[in-house]
Formats: structure tokens, sequence, C-alpha cells
């Protein structure tokens, strides 16, 4: 390592031996010689400054008693310094960036080939550079207003993150620090962060028009300023008007609920309550609650095919009114090919409620078959509880409309199956008979049991083929194509609106189990893919009328079966 | 005897899934009982519903349900619904437990769903739209691990499939 002392006494040396060379130029062969050993002078120029992120070249001139020199830099503290030919002494030195000022010594040492070296060392210093961040602030214009105009009491964001800086630091955040000051207007910035990007206020609430100005300084890591400006004009308690929104365009079928699930506000709190008027762009419909921010309206068949504006006016004790609308499509009825649950009442989170829940929209009771019904929308062939709709039949099958007669079978006037209604007369139907599931077919691979323990009919083996069997034979109500129901035509005539046993159209399907407690299961037709043993299904879905659930029970249980066939 | 054990791997990503079904049980859903309206929906002849063949949160890319699917309480998936914009139609709802059972199939268990026409269906509970009547705190949901039913705490976050009538 060269030290400093060497450094200037090599220069000297340089100097004398340049001088007594040019005495010597005249010819004259004699010299001084008193010298043994040769010195390499070596000049590495004058100090440098230089910018950082800047590349310098570095250029030196030596001389020594040997034609061949070997050239080597040193950077202290380390700097990477590129030299591509050790024979020559130019080489060039990438400058690092910094926020300040390096300083460096860069030493080249020059050596010949006998051992000898001399060298010499300049200063570099290297400057930070630093470019000024740029600020600027956006804000969201409120919709319907005009630019940078404001109501009162309105939650504004003003943001300035868009706000950068050139030549950030690496591995930094572009922008060390935010302030927001406000240049002018009624103080909004009391209690608000202002030393973040984003700037929260809230737009006072005068009884004039006011006028508000904010100012964003950013600094960035090197100490570099900047800021932006934004004025924002903010009207006057009395003329800001209220927020209005008349809720999801929406697609119904004549006689379901149409929601009209409005939203409003005012931000001038002297301005409310808000008086609120939904109308209709049609006659045809009734809406339940005109005057209610959320209610909801019914059409009948005559507004079918149509799609119907409903306009909701809000009004604030200011006298300020603004309006929002919902298109919303009145489609032809379908043919409904499944009963509907019998729903009719409406859920909030935690109860079942008569009144209108417009929290939960679109959930049963609000669409379908049974809220047709309950608002007299639905043209039935027969009668029936909510949305169901059937027919009494006599044992010929033919039609009764007396309630006071007696009948043995219903018919589905919706999906059009026939149910076997039930007897307490001890004979085939009775209501307490309990068969096995034995199929010999489509059963899963295993038939089941021909007489399950604890089965009690009126037949020699009591399983649902033999009393299928039985029952065709008989030509029950003038069928003779009776089976067992599928899960999805079970389930079709389960009235989910009641909680009293069973859970069905008592009308139609007496409540001859009324002193039954506990589960009161049907079987169906479909053996179960769950609970299987040596992949033989041991069990069939059966349907619970006392709670609505199903489930697979083991073929041999016990269990009630009511028929069906098919076809109207 | 006549039965066996189909097993159908799907391989969703990292996640296997392994169906199971018994063929000794008629199918409640054959493939043929559908039509592929070909924008993400099939029709099902049989009841004359329109459904989603993805569940919300996924999407259909054409051949199959791409992405999770959304788990959602009672109120949630009811506030999605209301409003839904799908295949050019503004009718999609949730469906009720008559409508969602009837495509449950049978014959299969985990999923209990035909899955060419429902991909990636999760072995797990579908919400309803029916709320229970005899505990206000629960809604009706299916489970596509074995087509059963029950109630469910309406709180909890559940998968959702939407329904529309057809046109």
């Amino acid at each position: 390592m060269q030290s400093r002392p060497r450094y200037a006494l090599t220069k000297v040396i340089w100097l004398t031996l340049l001088l007594s060379l040019a005495a010597c130029g005249g010819g004259s062969s004699e010299s001084d010689d008193n010298s043994n050993t040769p010195l390499i002078l070596v000049n590495v120029g004058s100090d440098i400054i230089a910018n950082e992120q800047t590349t310098v070249s570095l250029s030196a001139s030596a001389r020594g008693q040997s034609e061949t020199l070997s050239y080597s830099w040193q950077a202290t503290p380390s700097l990477t310094i590129t030299h591509p030919d050790s024979n020559a002494a130019a080489a060039t030195v990438s400058l690092p960036e910094t926020t300040q000022t390096l300083e460096y010594a860069l030493t080249l040492t020059v050596t010949d080939s006998d051992g000898n070296s001399g060298s010499d060392t300049l200063n570099l210093t290297v400057r930070p550079v630093n470019a000024l961040p740029e600020a600027s602030i956006s804000f969201a214009q409120l919709d319907s207003y005009p630019d940078y105009i404001v109501p009162a009491g309105a939650a504004i964001t003003l943001d300035g993150s868009a706000s950068d800086d050139s030549d950030p630091p690496s591995s930094n955040e572009a922008i060390s620090q935010w302030s927001w000051q406000q240049l002018a207007g009624p103080d909004v910035l009391d209690g608000v962060d202002v030393d973040g990007p984003i700037l929260n206020i809230v737009a006072p609430v005068q009884p004039d028009q006011s006028q508000i100005q904010l100012q964003l300084t950013i600094t960035d890591q090197e100490g570099g300023q900047a800021t932006a400006e934004l004025g924002l004009i903010v009207q006057d308690a009395q003329s800001t008007v209220p927020t209005v929104n008349a809720g999801r365009a929406q697609q119904v079928y004549p006689g379901e609920m149409i929601m009209l699930i409005g939203e409003a506000d005012s931000t001038v709190a002297a301005a409310k309550p808000l008086a609120y008027q939904w109308q209709a762009s049609t006659t045809q419909a009734v809406i339940t609650d005109p005057t209610a921010l959320q209610t909801f309206a019914v059409f009948g068949a005559d507004a079918i095919g149509q799609t119907v504006r409903f306009t909701l006016d809000v009004t604030d004790l200011n006298g300020n009114t603004v309006e929002d609308t919902v298109d919303v499509i009145i489609s032809e009825a379908p043919r409904y090919r499944l009963n509907d649950t019998g729903v009719t009442l409406q859920a909030t989170n935690s109860q079942n409620t008569a009144s209108f829940v417009p929290e939960l929209p679109g959930q049963d009771a609000h669409l379908g078959q049974d809220v047709i019904a309950t608002y007299g929308n639905f043209e039935k062939a027969g009668r029936g509880d909510a949305g169901f709709d059937f027919t009494r039949l006599n044992a010929n099958g033919d039609e009764v409309d007396s309630l006071d007669e007696p009948f043995s079978c219903v018919r589905d006037n919706i999906t059009g199956l026939v149910w076997e209604v039930k007897s307490d007369d001890g004979g085939l139907h009775d209501k307490d008979h309990t068969y096995s599931w034995y199929f010999e077919d489509n059963n899963g691979g295993f038939d089941g049991d021909l007489n399950g323990a604890g089965s009690s009919c009126s037949l020699t083996q009591c399983n649902t083929q033999a009393f299928v069997d039985a029952v065709n034979v008989e030509g029950l109500c003038g069928f003779f194509d009776w089976r067992v129901p599928s899960h999805d035509e079970l389930s079709s005539i389960l009235h989910y609106g009641l909680v009293s046993t069973p859970m069905v159209d008592d009308e139609y399907f007496p409540s001859q189990f009324d002193t039954v407690t506990g589960p009161l299961w049907f079987w169906t037709r479909i053996a179960s893919a769950d609970g299987v043993n040596s992949d033989n299904s041991q069990n069939a879905w059966a349907l619970d009328f006392a709670s609505g659930v199903d489930n697979f029970l083991n073929k041999s249980s016990a269990t009630r079966v009511r028929l069906v066939r098919a076809g109207r | 005897m006549k039965y066996w054990i189909g097993i159908l791997v799907m391989i969703v990503g990292c996640n296997v899934s392994a169906q199971s079904c018994l063929v000794d049980i008629d199918d409640t859903t054959a493939s043929s009982e559908f039509t592929d309206l070909e924008d993400g929906t099939v029709l099902h002849v049989r009841t004359g519903l329109v459904w989603m063949r993805c569940s919300l949160g996924q999407t259909w890319n054409g051949s199959t349900c791409i992405n999770e699917a959304d788990e959602l309480t009672w109120q949630q998936a009811l506030d999605q619904a209301y409003g839904y914009e799908f295949a050019d139609s503004l009718a999609w709802r949730l469906p009720n437990i008559k409508e969602l059972a009837s495509i449950t199939e049978r014959s299969c268990v985990r999923p209990s769903i035909n899955e060419t026409i429902f991909p990636n269906t999760s072995a797990d509970d579908y919400w309803t739209s029916t709320p229970s009547m005899a505990d206000p705190q629960r809604a009706w949901v299916v489970a596509f691990f074995n087509s059963s039913n029950s109630i469910k705490q309406k709180d909890r976050s559940v998968f959702v499939r939407l329904v529309r009538n057809a046109d």
C-alpha cells in the first residue's frame, strides 16, 4: 500500500529526472551515472471530480528503463475498475449511485520485468445528483357533479400516490415524506391524517358555497421537494342533493315479487329524513308501499313481455329531489314442471316473517308458484295450498269436487302424477302399514328384504314389490301402473312451508299421522350409492314427512310407502 | 352379480377427486336429459330448468369449470344472485330445495352429480333458496357428496349454483 508521503516523493524524483534528461539533450554522452536502481516514473494526472452513475476514463504516463511495463490500478475504498490491457494504463471506472459525496483514492502501480516499480495516486470525488420529484394529485370526480364541484358533507378522497421521483435510490420508496396542507377555505384537515399519499376529508357543510385549496408537498429520498395543488368548490348545504340508487335490473315472471331495493342518503344531516316515491312506467303494477325506500311490486299476467321501468324519487327537507330508475323484464310464464316448495313466509337471518325482507332478495318466498298463487295470479286446474294444484279422484278415477265425498287418489295438476291416498281401515292402503324395500332390478346390486323384521301389512310378505303388485292387481282408481315414486317424485308433494306433521297439503293427503311423533319415513324407489357393503347397496332413499329430511335407510327397515303413477 | 364400482379419477390442478358410481342403479340425471346451450349453461329438459355448469366463483372456459368456487353465507348467496347477469340473462336465482335436488345423481357419490354436465363440482353442501320453517337460523342445503339434504346455519360458508327457468 502506497502512502501519501511516498507519492509526493515520487513526483519530486520524476521532475528531477526530467530536468536532468533535458540537460543531457545536447548530445553529451556524459551522464550522472551514480544511480544504481533505475526508478519507474508514474503520473496519473490531476484529481477527478465526477457525478454519480457516470463512467470516468483513467490514463497515466509511466517511464522506466525497461520497454515492458505492467500496470495495476487499485481503489480505496474498493471500486470496480475496468482495465482491459495490463500493459497499458488506460482504464475506466463506473461510479456508483449515491445520495452523498464519496471520496476514493485511485493508485496506479507500474512494474517492470526486473521487479522495479513505481506508483502514483489521484483523488476521485463522486458527487450525488438529484432530480427533483414530481407531485401530482388525483381526485375521483363524484358522479353527476361538474368537475371539481362537490356536495356539502361529501366524503372526498385526494390521491397523491401518482407522485414520483425519477431517480430514487434503489430499494427505497421513491417518496420519503408526504405532507398535506390547506391553503384556503374552511378547515377540513382537523383530525385528518395528513402524512400519507391519500387524503380523506369531508367537505364542509356551510350555508354558502365555499372553496377549499389543498397542497401536497412531497420529499424524495435525497431531500428534493415538490408540491401540487388542488382546488374544490363545495356546494352550499341547501343545494346539496341526496344520493339515490334504485337497485339492480332483474327478470321475473308474472306474479313474482319484483324487488324494489332502493338506497338513498344525504351528506347533509339537516336535510334528513328523506322522502321516497316509487313509480312504474305502467299502471298494471301494484307497488306495495310506494313511499318506502325498499318495497316490492307484483304484476299480473297482463304485463307479460314488458320491460317495466321503475323510478325512485328521493326528496330532502330542502326540497332537493333526485331520481334513479331500474328496469325489470316481465317474461312469459314458464311451463312449471316441478312443484314449488310451499314456503310463503320470508326469512331474515334469524326468523321467519310475513313482512317483506329486502335484505335477502330472491329467497324462496319471493319467487315461484307459491308467491304467484298468494297474490292470486296462479290459475289452477284444481285447488291446493300455496302453489300446489291437486284434484281428488274417486275409486273409479273420476274427479271429485266436493270436499265431503270420499276419494282414493289425488292428481297433481302440475307434475301430472297421480298419488295413492292412504286409508285408516286396516285394508290394503292402511296408513300404518310398513314394508321392507325389495326390488329385483335397479337395486344397486342387492334386492333387499322380502319381509323385513317389524314390517306389518295386509299381505303375506310386507315388501315394496309385493305391495306394488297387489295394488296393480286391485287397479286402484282404475290404474294398473302403480309404482314406488322416485326421490324427485316423492319430494314433489313435500310442503316445506309447514312445521306441522306431516309436511303435505292435508286437504289432499289427510293428516292421518297426527299422533305420530318422530320421523315419518316413506320409501323411494332409489337404491343408495352411499353405505355400500362389498359394492352392494344395502340402503335405499326415504323421505321423512315430519322434517322434510331425506336419508338412506337399511332396506330391511319397516317403512311406509305411498305409490304413484305417471301421466295425466 | 352384475354390479361393479366405477371409479373416475379427475385430476384438477393438484387436487385429486374420485367419484364412485354403482352401475346397478339407474342414472337419475343421464347426460341425455340435458341440452348444452353452449354458453356455460345447460337445459335440463325434464324439469325445464337452465343451470349454470359452474359454481359461483368458477369460470366456464368452453370445456370445463376453472378456478376455485366461492363459499358464501346464505345472505351473500342471495345477494349475489339478485340481478346476476350471465349468458344474456338476468333471470338467475338461487334454486329452491326441490330444484337443486333434481340435479343430484343418486347412482354416484363424492360427488353425486353428473360430472360431464357439471364438471369440477365440489362434493359438498350447496345452498338452496328455501329457509327452514322449523329452525329460523337455518336454510336447506343439498350435499353433493351423497345427494342428501339438511338444514345449515345461514352464516356458514357454502357453495352456490344458480338456476333460471327456460325461456
